[in-house]
This record gives C-alpha cells, sequence and structure tokens, in this order.
C-alpha cells in the first residue's frame, strides 16, 4: 500500500516498488503521555524483549541444568567458592532498555498520568547522577517489568519509603551550561504558564507535567535536579546554579 | 509531529513526540468544532497552535476528509493516455482541479483519479503559510486510516483486509487491501434490504468479495467469509454496528480505536467516549512507521 500525498505534483503516481513486510524489524511502543494512567497497561516495554526472553529462558535452563549436573557428578562444586560462566553470559541478559529510557518513561508516568501525579513525592537527581523518584503509594502502578528491577521499598513499624532508583551511568560534563540555560529562559521567559524564579544557589522552574519534563529533558546529564509537586498539576524543578 | 485531520466543520488533532528509544508518545490530542467549512479552515490550526500551547512545532501532517475529494477510475498507460482522458472531460471541467492518479488491483493500467478542489488546497496551504508553518503531507482520510491499520493493527501481516469507515451510520466507505496492492475503494449505502453500491472502483473479483464481506458486517456478523479481517472506525454519528463491536474482541472485525489498540479491558472506555477516540482513526499517518 502506498502513501497519498496531495502536495506532491498532480497527474501520474507511479508507485516503483512494493515495500516487503519485515516483521522482524525493530518494534517500538506507543505511550499516551496525557491519558490516564491505566492507559500505560496497554503500552509494551519492549515488545521483542519478550521473545527474546521466552527464546531464551529454555535455552538457559538447560544449559544450567547440564553445568551444575556435570559439576555434582564431577565432585567440583564448592559451595563457598565464588563461581563464574562468562562463556555463558550473553545468554543471562536480561535487557537491552536503557536505564535513561527507563528513568525517562518513568518519569513522564509521574509527571503526566493524572492518576500516577497523585502518588508523587518527588524526584531528584542526585550528585551521582542517580534518579530517586520517591512515591507515596505502590498498588495500581501497573509497572512494567524493567522498571520493577528499579524499585525499592523499605518498611518497618515507623518508616515508609517507596521509590524507584535509576542510576543513569550518563554525565555530560562537557555541555554549556550557560548556553543551555539561556535556551532555557529565552523559551520559558515569557510564557504565561511557566513560573521562573532564581536565588543565590539555584534556579527554579515551575509549571505544568509536560513542560517541567521539557525542562528536565535539556538540564537531566548535568548536575543534581530536584523536582517537587506543589499541586496535582503544577510542580517545581531546582536546578543548582 | 503534529497531525490535523479536517472535516466540514470540525479538527482532530494528535501531537506526537519520538522517545530517544525511538518510542512514540502521544503528548496531546483532541478536537475543535466550527460552524462551517470556511471557518475551520481559518480558524482550526491557529486555535490549535495557540489553545494547545503548541510552540515547537515548525510543520505539520494534513489528513483531509475524503468528501473533499472526487474519485473515478480511468485506464491508461501512459502520460499521453492521461492527457487523452482530459481532454475528452474539457478543459474546463477539471482546470479547477488537481488530479492524482493512482495505481489499483494488479493491472498495470488502471489507476484510482483522486481530484480535489484546487481553491481548497490554497486555502488550507495559505492558513498554514500564515501561522509560519509548512506541511509535511497532505493525506486522505480512509487513506491515513490505512496507515494505522497497517503499523499498529498488524494489518500488514495479512493477506486481505479492508477498512471501512462510517461516514454516518448508513454509508460506508471503503478500502481494500489484497496481498499489500491497493485494490479497491468503493462507497455504499446500508438500506432496508442490503446494501446499496453507491461507487466502487476495483476489479470484478475484489468488488464481489467486499461486497459480501460489508453485506456480513451490516448483518451483524463477526466472522468474514473471503477477507481475513475488517478494521472498522466511524466518523460522525453512532452506528449500531459500530456500537456493537465496541469493547468486544472479534478476530475478522476490528475497531480501530488508537488508544486501546491492544483492546486490553482494563483500558475499555463506555459506549460515547470509545465513538469519540474512533474519530482519530484518521490520523493513522502520524503512526506510519510505527512497528508495534
Amino acid at each position: 500500500m502506498f502513501d497519498i500525498d496531495l502536495m506532491n505534483k498532480s497527474g501520474l503516481q507511479k508507485i516503483l516498488s512494493k515495500v516487503s513486510v519485515n516483521n522482524n524489524t525493530q518494534k517500538h511502543d506507543l505511550i499516551f503521555g496525557d491519558l490516564d494512567s491505566s492507559n500505560n497497561q496497554g503500552t509494551r516495554p519492549h515488545p521483542n524483549l519478550i521473545s527474546e526472553n521466552s527464546d531464551s529462558s529454555p535455552f538457559s535452563l538447560a544449559i544450567v541444568i547440564l553445568i551444575l549436573s556435570a559439576f555434582v557428578s564431577l565432585g567440583i562444586f564448592k559451595f563457598n567458592e565464588e563461581i563464574s560462566f562468562p562463556e555463558f553470559s550473553s545468554y543471562f541478559t536480561v535487557s537491552d532498555i536503557s536505564n535513561i529510557e527507563v528513568a525517562k518513561s518513568l518519569i513522564i508516568g509521574f509527571l503526566s498520568n493524572s492518576e500516577k501525579i497523585g502518588y508523587l513525592n518527588s524526584i531528584e537527581i542526585d550528585k551521582n547522577l542517580d534518579i530517586n523518584i520517591n512515591v507515596n503509594k505502590i498498588s495500581d502502578l501497573n509497572l512494567k517489568a524493567r522498571e520493577l528491577d528499579f524499585f525499592h521499598i523499605i518498611e518497618n513499624e515507623e518508616f515508609y519509603n517507596a521509590s524507584f532508583n535509576v542510576p543513569l551511568d550518563i554525565n555530560k560534563s562537557d555541555v554549556d551550561i550557560d548556553l543551555i540555560l539561556l535556551e532555557l529562559l529565552n523559551e520559558y521567559e515569557n510564557r504565561l504558564d511557566v513560573f521562573l524564579r532564581a536565588d543565590g544557589e539555584a534556579i527554579y522552574f515551575t509549571s505544568n507535567g509536560k513542560i517541567i519534563y521539557d525542562i528536565l529533558d535539556q538540564l537531566i546529564f548535568i548536575k543534581p535536579i530536584n523536582i517537587s509537586k506543589n499541586s496535582n498539576k503544577h510542580f517545581t524543578l531546582k536546578f543548582p546554579y | 509531529m503534529l497531525g490535523i485531520s479536517i472535516y466540514n466543520g470540525r479538527v482532530n488533532f494528535i501531537r506526537t513526540s519520538k522517545l530517544r528509544n525511538n518510542d512514540l508518545c502521544v503528548t496531546h490530542h483532541g478536537f475543535y468544532t466550527y460552524s462551517n467549512l470556511n471557518k475551520t479552515i481559518s480558524n482550526s490550526i491557529r486555535d490549535i497552535i495557540k489553545k494547545e500551547k503548541i510552540t515547537n512545532e515548525t510543520s505539520l501532517s494534513l489528513v483531509i476528509d475524503s468528501q473533499f475529494c472526487l474519485f473515478n477510475q480511468v485506464f491508461c498507460e501512459d502520460i499521453d493516455s492521461l492527457n487523452f482522458h482530459d481532454n475528452l472531460s474539457g478543459a474546463s471541467a477539471i482546470k479547477h482541479l488537481d488530479s492524482y492518479y493512482y495505481p489499483i488491483g494488479t493491472r498495470d493500467d488502471q489507476y484510482l483519479g483522486v481530484h480535489v478542489d484546487k481553491n481548497f488546497k490554497q486555502q488550507v496551504t495559505g492558513a498554514i503559510d500564515k501561522l509560519g508553518l509548512s506541511i509535511k503531507s497532505m493525506g486522505i482520510g480512509i487513506f491515513s486510516a490505512e496507515k494505522l491499520a497497517s503499523s499498529l493493527f498488524d494489518a500488514k501481516s495479512l493477506n486481505k483486509y479492508l477498512i471501512v469507515r462510517f461516514v454516518t451510520s448508513s454509508a460506508m466507505e471503503v478500502l481494500y487491501v489484497n496481498d499489500g496492492l491497493f485494490c479497491l475503494y468503493g462507497r455504499y449505502n446500508i438500506v432496508k434490504k442490503g446494501l446499496k453500491e453507491i461507487k466502487a472502483i476495483g476489479s470484478k473479483v475484489d468488488q464481489k468479495d467486499v461486497r459480501l464481506a460489508l453485506e456480513q458486517i451490516a448483518k451483524g456478523r463477526k466472522s468474514l467469509s473471503h477477507i481475513d479481517r475488517a478494521f472498522v472506525y466511524q466518523t460522525s454519528g453512532q452506528s449500531k454496528i459500530v456500537k456493537s463491536l465496541i469493547n468486544k474482541k472479534y478476530k475478522d472485525v476490528v475497531l480501530m480505536n488508537l488508544f486501546n489498540h491492544k483492546n486490553i479491558s482494563s483500558l475499555r472506555q463506555n459506549i460515547t467516549t470509545s465513538m469519540s477516540q474512533l474519530t482519530f482513526a484518521e490520523l493513522g499517518i502520524l503512526f506510519g512507521s510505527l512497528n508495534v
């Protein structure tokens, strides 16, 4: 099937070739940034991952059983020794989704999804550029498998803390912070839906979730950042400067 | 990317943003209504940009309602024979139209003629120029919906599939794809005794198969005999046939609800919301490159 484009030159539209269908190409996800939280259930963290895991798991299991059987039968299995299987390590790869992709997907959800916003306490990027998303409720989060890798709950009689801790492992040390801030100021300083403030230690952006995410996207790999929730519609992003 | 579909008194819009991992995020969607076409053309895009606070788009993809186009069938082998056809029509009859001819079916000489009023195009492009935006592409509703079926509903894996648009509760517009080839464009009305063909452009064999499938759909059947699957949506009104498909899972007849494309039970909405969501199917051109 071809594309129709009425901006093309009129006349005979020759379709030179029929594009062959390749179902093995990289699959992607569709995310609804401005819909209800439940809509994220319809998205898939990484479609290929599912098939890859389902293919490799029985194979991995078989190899592990074979190796364990060999060790046991040969009597060389010693519990206190460190064991590594470098030649098989590729079979145990869990995912090829990067941490930053998981972090961004989580942040978009907690800044734009009306239900998830209610669960958010704060988002912090610390001095090691690790992201910490602190939440106050864990039911109904509908987490994807990869997001669960970063989910931590500390709970005792007096204390309850649920958060996602995602190490980013990226540091844009060579960026021109002045230039980025200048561009951000140019873009947002006259906007009625963005409130800007600065004091001796930081610059503060206050706006809705979508805009705060756009700003965060510009600043994410540079310095510690704090995003606090003012209401269920407005957030303040603090960037030290 | 910003996509806008234009109808007589309404525009639908969707804005998507590509994430770093090439996933696509729908950041804005909605519609605006107007009292007539002139107001729709002159005000809608400005309203979307301003009221939705879309500041970082420099271009947009347009989709126009197929009701703004005329369709016919021509048989010609080259540009000279096309000129011959045009001369037969008379210069005055076609000078106000931009005419495009797309191959249809397996024959080398069969074309679907798509004709759009030059003034209408100029009005639309002028309104967009005024806003300092450019037009990436200008598609046609049901052909854009086919892109959605192909990308999000896996139509590309099927041999024979139909795109069925309920223009109203009783009027249908149809596009048929067989083995990856565009094979039929048609318009039909549902009448008491069955189906009335208004226009069908394509081979006789395909016309027969499509008619049979449409009759089965009109009778409320949920399985089709000669076609793998029909992808159904509605742009105006609330057809009983379409409503009967909402929140149901059938193999052969599928509703093209972009917002619940996997038909997950927890995402199901009531009838009014679902019918509203179906109207966005014609912005499928925005998802053409997505392989979900």
